[in-house]
C-alpha cells in the first residue's frame, strides 16, 4: 500500500521531466530562427554537441551557416555529418539491445534516408552559389550512388526526397555539359514525382523535352509530351545560361511525443508508451515569379519536406510501437522482481523506466518545410534580376540579390529563405 | 572482506573502461598507407603521379623533341577534372604531378596561370621599387611546349555490405604548338572494401 501511495506521489514531477531533455536545444534553436537570430541559433545548436547527437549537431551547424551565408563553413559541417553517418551504418548490437529492453532516446543519431538526400541537396546548393558545378557534380554522383545502395533495381527512396534530388542533379549536369547523366536524372525525377503523387514540375517538364529533343529519341519525347499535355517549347538557345532561384520555405516539420499512461491498481505498477508524430509549421509560401529586364519566370513547389518526415514516420510506427511494449513488460519483470527484494525499491525500478520511456524525437528541424524553385534563361550578360515571393496572407515580398553575370551554357544560382 | 573485494573488482572494472576513452595519436611515416575510408587519399595521389610521370618520361617523345628542337621540352599543367563521385582535391594531386617532373630533371616546367598572373604583379611591383641592378625586366618568361591535362573517374560496384571501388585516371601530353597528343596514359587503382555488419 506504502509503495502505490509512494509512486503516485512521484508520478507528478516524473511526468514533468520526462520528454524535455532531448528537445530543447532544438527547441531554442528554432525559437532563434523564428526571431531572425541566425548567430543565437548557433550558440543554442552547441547544447546538441554530444557524441550521441554528433551528427544531428553537424546538419544543424551546416544548415544554420547556410543561413548566416557562411557557405563554405556550411560545407565543411556537412562533411563531417557526411563521414560520421557512414561511421554509423552498421548496427550496434548495444543499441539495438537497449532500443527494444531500456529506452529508445538512448541510441546515437542517424538520419533517415531522406534526410541523407536533402543533405546532398543542401551540399549541392552549397557548392553551385559557390561556383562550383564540379564539386556539385560530385554530390549528384552521390546521391545516385546512395540511392542505388538502398534500392538497387530502381534506385528509389522509401519514402520519398529523391525526386527533386534526382531534378537537382540533373540540372547540375546539364550545367557540367553531361547531358545524357541530365537526361537520365530528368527522367527519374519525373518518375519520382509521379509515383509519389506529386505534381512534376512545369520546368521539369520542358527541360526532360528539351534533351530528348537534343539526344535525338524522338519516340520517348512524344510519349513524355503526351502524358504532360505539352504541344510545343522552345528548344535552349546555345548562347543562354541559367538563373535559379531556391526558396527555402517554412520551418521543418518537428516530432512531438503522445503519451499513454497507466497503472495497474493492484501493484501500483506504472506503464507507459509515448509514440512520435509529426507537427508540421506551414509553408509560408504560395508563388515565386524571377524577373530579369524584360524576361520573367515562375517558379512552384519541388520538395515537400513535410511529407517525407510524414511517410517515413508512418512506417516507423508498428516498429516504434514494438519496442515500446516490449520495454513495458522487461520493466514489469524486472520492477516485479526488484519488489520481492524490498517495496520501495520496485516502486523506484518502476519510476526510473516510467522516467527513461520517451519517444525519440530527434529530426533534423532546421530544414525548410518544403522548396520553391524557379528558373529563367537568360542571353549570356549582366543582368539586375528581381525575386517576387507571394506568401500566406496575401503578402508579397521582393528580393533583389543584386547584379549576376549570366555565361553561355552557365548557371547562376541564389537561395532566399522565407519564414 | 569479501566487500572489500567486491569493491575493488568495481573500481577496476572502471578503471579498464575509462582507459578505452582516452584520445590515442599514432604518426605515421609518409609512405605508409592508412586507408581508413576506401577514399581516395594522399598516398593513391602520390602513387598514381610518381607512376604516371614515370610512364611519360620513358616514351619516345621526350627523345624525339630533345633531338628537334636540342633542348629539353617545357611543360605546363592544365586542368585535371574530377569525374569521379568523390570529392578529391585535384590541387594536391597536381601538385604532385608537379613535384615528380620538376625533380625527373628531364624536363623544363612552368607555372601555372594563377601563379603567372602573382608573379607578373611581383615583376611590375620591382619595376617600380627594387634596385635597377636587381629588377627582373618583362617579356622574358618560357612559353610552354606541351600542356598535361586530364581527369580522375570512379566506378562503383556494391553488392550488400562489400564494394569495389575503381579509380581511373587519365592524363594527355597534348603539343601546344599544332594540338597532337604526344602521350597518353592511364593508372587505375581498385579497392575492395569490405564494411562491418556490427558497431561498438
Amino acid at each position: 500500500m506504502g509503495g502505490r501511495l509512494l509512486s503516485v506521489l512521484l508520478l507528478l514531477p516524473v511526468l514533468g521531466l520526462a520528454g524535455c531533455a532531448v528537445s530543447q536545444p532544438q527547441d531554442r534553436i528554432e525559437d532563434r530562427l523564428r526571431a531572425n537570430d541566425t548567430a543565437g541559433a548557433l550558440e543554442a545548436a552547441e547544447r546538441l554537441d554530444s557524441r550521441r547527437n554528433q551528427a544531428l549537431y553537424r546538419l544543424e551547424r551546416g544548415m544554420l551557416l547556410r543561413f548566416d551565408g557562411d557557405l563554405q563553413g556550411s560545407v565543411d559541417e556537412f562533411e563531417q555529418a557526411k563521414t560520421l553517418l557512414g561511421q554509423l551504418e552498421p548496427i550496434s548490437l548495444s543499441e539495438t539491445v537497449t532500443d527494444w529492453a531500456v529506452a529508445e532516446t538512448a541510441d546515437t543519431y542517424q538520419a533517415s534516408v531522406h534526410e541523407r538526400l536533402l543533405l546532398h541537396v543542401m551540399q549541392m546548393l552549397n557548392f553551385l552559389e559557390l561556383g562550383d558545378v564540379q564539386a556539385a557534380r560530385v554530390e549528384a554522383l552521390q546521391v545516385d550512388l546512395g540511392l542505388r545502395r538502398v534500392d538497387p533495381v530502381d534506385g528509389a527512396a522509401p519514402h520519398g526526397g529523391d525526386a527533386f534530388a534526382r531534378y537537382l542533379s540533373g540540372i547540375v549536369f546539364e550545367g557540367s555539359g553531361d547531358r545524357s547523366d541530365a537526361l537520365i536524372a530528368y527522367r527519374r525525377a519525373a518518375q519520382r514525382y509521379q509515383a509519389l503523387n506529386q505534381p512534376v514540375p512545369r520546368d521539369l517538364q520542358v527541360s526532360l523535352l528539351r534533351l530528348l529533343d537534343a539526344l535525338g529519341l524522338p519516340d520517348e519525347r512524344d510519349r513524355w509530351a503526351e502524358t504532360f499535355g505539352i504541344t510545343s517549347w522552345r528548344p535552349a538557345a546555345p548562347d543562354t545560361g541559367r538563373l535559379l532561384l531556391i526558396v527555402q520555405s517554412g520551418l521543418g516539420p518537428r516530432l512531438v511525443e503522445g503519451t499513454v499512461a497507466t497503472q495497474d491498481p493492484r501493484t501500483g505498477q506504472l506503464y507507459r508508451i509515448s509514440l512520435p508524430s509529426v507537427r508540421r509549421q506551414g509553408d509560408p509560401t504560395t508563388a515565386l515569379r524571377i524577373t530579369a529586364d524584360d524576361r520573367q519566370a515562375d517558379g512552384e513547389r519541388v520538395e515537400s519536406v513535410h511529407a517525407s518526415v510524414d511517410r517515413w514516420l508512418d512506417a516507423r510506427i508498428p516498429l516504434l510501437t514494438a519496442r515500446a511494449l516490449s520495454r513495458n513488460v522487461v520493466r514489469h519483470q524486472v520492477s516485479a522482481q526488484a519488489r520481492d527484494e524490498h517495496a520501495g525499491l520496485g516502486v523506484l525500478v518502476n519510476l526510473v523506466g516510467f522516467l527513461f520511456e520517451q519517444a525519440d524525437t530527434r529530426l533534423w528541424r532546421t530544414l525548410p518545410d518544403s522548396l520553391w524553385m524557379a528558373r529563367l534563361d537568360l542571353p549570356a550578360g549582366e543582368y539586375e534580376p528581381e525575386f517576387r515571393i507571394s506568401r500566406r496572407g496575401g503578402r508579397d515580398e521582393a528580393v533583389q540579390p543584386g547584379a549576376v553575370t549570366i555565361e553561355p551554357g552557365g548557371l547562376v544560382v541564389r537561395t532566399v529563405t522565407v519564414r | 572482506m569479501m566487500r572489500q573485494l567486491r569493491m575493488l573488482g568495481v573500481a577496476w572494472a572502471m578503471l579498464v573502461l575509462l582507459a578505452g576513452c582516452a584520445t590515442q595519436v599514432d604518426r605515421v611515416g609518409e609512405g605508409e598507407t592508412e586507408d581508413l575510408t576506401g577514399r581516395w587519399n594522399d598516398r593513391d595521389s602520390k602513387l598514381v603521379s610518381e607512376e604516371m610521370v614515370g610512364d611519360m618520361l620513358d616514351r619516345p617523345w621526350l627523345e624525339r623533341h630533345i633531338n628537334n628542337s636540342a633542348d629539353e621540352p617545357t611543360v605546363i599543367v592544365g586542368e585535371i577534372r574530377n569525374l569521379s563521385d568523390e570529392h578529391i582535391s585535384t590541387n594536391a594531386f597536381i601538385r604532385d604531378i608537379e613535384r615528380e617532373l620538376i625533380n625527373s630533371g628531364r624536363i623544363t616546367f612552368v607555372a601555372d596561370r594563377g601563379e603567372r598572373e602573382a608573379i607578373r604583379q611581383e615583376r611590375e611591383d620591382q619595376g617600380l621599387h627594387a634596385r635597377e641592378d636587381t629588377r627582373n625586366p618583362a617579356g622574358m618568361e618560357l612559353g610552354a611546349d606541351y600542356m598535361l591535362t586530364g581527369t580522375i573517374n570512379t566506378i562503383r560496384d556494391v553488392e550488400g555490405r562489400t564494394e569495389v571501388a575503381y579509380y581511373q585516371v587519365n592524363l594527355a601530353l597534348t603539343s601546344l604548338s599544332d594540338n597532337t597528343r604526344v602521350w597518353v596514359g592511364q593508372k587505375e587503382i581498385r579497392k575492395v572494401i569490405r564494411r562491418g555488419l556490427f558497431r561498438s
